[in-house]
């Protein structure tokens, strides 16, 4: 382990990491946990694989060893401005691939880092970022959009442009997560329980609206419905990948500073009150952190399922439920599966995409169950 | 140096769970409080600690009302034990012994480094550290937490007293461990002056480890003082209804026994 990771972390993180790293002992009880750093070193290479991965994969195959010499033609010609020379390859790399690799990249670590958060504040390992009722608002708003919006009022997609969907469904998600919040906070007392049963119920009820709306569209309005309902990383456009990028960004500079009150959380409500944690704070942030991350992402790339509920538990299951670990590790495997599961969105039919919220659910649920068997169920929870 | 209750009342829907209360608990004393089931008697450390807000009446530490304290000073100064301790997720024991200095986290100690160990040490729990807290019996989670409570309060503030309330802290614990525990908790209070207020079942713990006792009786204080005094087969057969007698050990010491 790394010097610079010891002074990071305290004390009794370091005298973990140094005997546990990762070793199948445990003959006297002892947990069987990968260290912080190889924890984050391992993440972090397998995000490097899915990178290269969804790179070079696709209806336009890309060599891995060209990589550099497409970053550094790209580096070239935006410093000299000329982007009508560069070769085909690059341009495909700059315009198609990158985006997406990046929108990928941003969705996967803010889905998995908003589920560690919903996970944290509920105290429940099942908990995901859905719960909050974010992602069903914002597929709510753009299934609004799409089939009431344009009848009622037919100039807003072009007032918006390609932004209309966009805006909307995160507006939809913003505000449902608010309804979800202020409905459990509404009595004095209640908290994360209230905001559970608030969520499911929401939940539902936005189910139903979709479900409306689906039926009343036109055929074309289903496809587009559909597109939000399975996800896709297929819109990534530029503008809106640095936008995405962004949010995300700043949801994780403020989630991970979250980790040590959501360690004490785990002992409860009444109990980290009691070490000084301000419990109500700490929902309100992440509450929030996680609603503006997956408003933001799926307002561009529909639901993607089961990343932000499986990606926190793999992590929990080699390193420890440590938020320290948890919040950073499970952004970098999020971050690796959506990519992965692209990549195989991408290939899996080719010259046809299959959409990705499938394929995260169809690739995470069966190696979830394999995972668990390995473990033998120890880290359920 | 003390805890001044004035007036504490708590009701909830209606129902009154302590009558008016008053009076003072004084850092480097060991104030058991006891009574049957139903009492009020976690009631009373909740609101004594700050965990609960009174309906009416004022608790002030060190002579300021509790919930004018700012969260994370009183956190530095006053640890609680609760009776119910689930951990959501499986954390280490190291990890949730550590939890305790989560207060001190801007402002570390010196040593702080050594804190954690040593009040597992102190705990009975030194060589727990790389087990999981779901995979311990209740008796050792039990010490774990006492561990993570006495990490929170192990070094005394810069000024002002320092206090460790205790909910039945001796409930999941065998003989050995019980007599360990409160002892270490006697330790504290006449070593380093900590004011120690718990919950007790056992009267015999309370005559053996107390300064003081208050009774109680639904909701009302029935009884308050040194626990050789207090405690009288009298008191036993009216709060309990245990027809109780005393004796005295080869040691010197005031036993109750009760059929």
């Amino acid at each position: 382990m790394s010097a610079s990771a010891r002074t990071r972390l305290p004390a009794g993180v370091q005298a973990s990491t140094a005997t546990e790293s990762g070793a199948k002992s445990g003959t006297d009880g002892s947990l069987q946990r990968l260290g912080s750093t190889r924890t984050l070193a391992l993440t972090t290479v397998l995000l490097l694989v899915a990178l290269v991965l969804g790179a070079t994969q696709g209806a336009y195959a890309l060599s891995a060893s060209r990589l550099p010499g497409l970053v550094w033609d790209g580096l070239a010609s935006a410093l000299t401005a000329a982007q009508a020379d560069l070769p085909v390859d690059a341009q495909v790399f700059f315009n198609i691939r990158l985006p997406r690799l990046l929108l990928g990249v941003a969705a996967g670590a803010g889905l998995a880092v908003a589920g560690a958060l919903m996970q944290g504040i509920f105290r429940n390992p099942l908990a995901d970022p859905g719960l909050i009722g974010v992602s069903s608002g914002a597929a709510l708003a753009a299934a609004l959009t799409i089939v009431v919006g344009a009848a009622w009022w037919p100039d807003l997609p072009r007032a918006l442009g390609s932004w209309t969907l966009v805006l909307s469904a995160f507006a939809g998600g913003m505000a449902v997560t608010a309804v979800v919040y202020v409905l459990s906070h509404a009595e004095a007392g209640a908290r994360v329980g209230m905001m559970l049963l608030a969520g499911i119920a929401i939940n539902a009820v936005a189910g139903a609206g979709l479900g409306l709306l689906s039926y009343l569209a036109t055929d074309e309005q289903l496809r587009s419905l559909q597109f939000w309902l399975l996800g896709s990383l297929g819109g990534a456009r530029w503008s809106a990948v640095v936008l995405v990028c962004g949010l995300v960004a700043v949801a994780l500079v403020l989630a991970l500073p979250l980790a040590r009150s959501l360690n004490a959380l785990s002992l409860g409500e009444a109990q980290a009150s009691l070490l000084g944690v301000d419990v109500r704070r700490l929902q309100q942030r992440a509450v929030l952190t996680a609603a503006v991350a997956v408003g933001a992402i799926t307002a561009t790339t529909g639901i993607i399922g089961f990343v932000g509920l499986i990606a926190p538990h793999v992590v929990r299951l080699v390193a420890g439920p440590d938020h320290r670990v948890l919040l950073p590790a499970s952004a970098l495997l999020g971050a690796a599966l959506v990519l992965l599961a692209d990549a195989a969105a991408r290939t899996l039919a080719q010259p046809a995409e299959l959409p990705l919220g499938v394929l995260t659910a169809l690739l995470g649920g069966p190696f979830f169950l394999l995972l668990l068997r390995a473990t033998g169920g120890r880290a359920w929870r | 140096m003390a805890l001044i209750y004035q007036n504490l009342q708590f009701a909830v829907r209606g129902r009154t769970l302590l009558h008016p209360l008053s009076g003072q608990l004084l850092a480097g004393q060991v104030t058991a409080i006891v009574g049957p089931n139903g009492a009020g008697k976690s009631t009373l450390l909740n609101l004594m600690c700050g965990s609960q807000t009174a309906t009416q009446g004022t608790v002030a530490l060190d002579g300021q009302v509790l919930s004018t304290w700012p969260h994370g000073s009183l956190a530095r100064r006053r640890a609680v034990l609760a009776q119910d301790n689930a951990v959501a997720f499986n954390h280490s024991v190291q990890e949730v012994v550590a939890l305790g200095r989560y207060p001190h986290r801007l402002c570390p100690s010196w040593r702080e480094d050594d804190i954690v160990p040593q009040a597992m040490a102190y705990a009975g729990v030194a060589g727990m550290g790389h087990r999981g807290i779901h995979h311990l019996s209740g008796g050792e989670r039990a010490r774990v937490h006492f561990a993570r409570v006495l990490a929170q309060v192990w070094e005394a503030p810069e000024q002002g007293s320092r206090w460790l309330f205790l909910d039945e802290p001796t409930a999941a614990l065998d003989l050995r461990h019980q007599t360990d525990l409160l002892q270490r908790a006697r330790d504290w209070a006449t070593g380093q002056g900590v004011g120690v207020v718990a919950v007790v079942h056992d009267l015999n713990l309370a005559l053996r480890y107390a300064d003081r006792v208050l009774v109680l009786q639904h909701g009302h204080c029935v009884a308050d003082g040194p626990p050789a005094r207090v405690l009288t087969p009298g008191l036993l057969a009216s709060v309990w209804g245990v027809d109780a007698w005393r004796t005295t050990t080869p040691a010197g010491d005031i036993r109750l026994q009760w059929v």
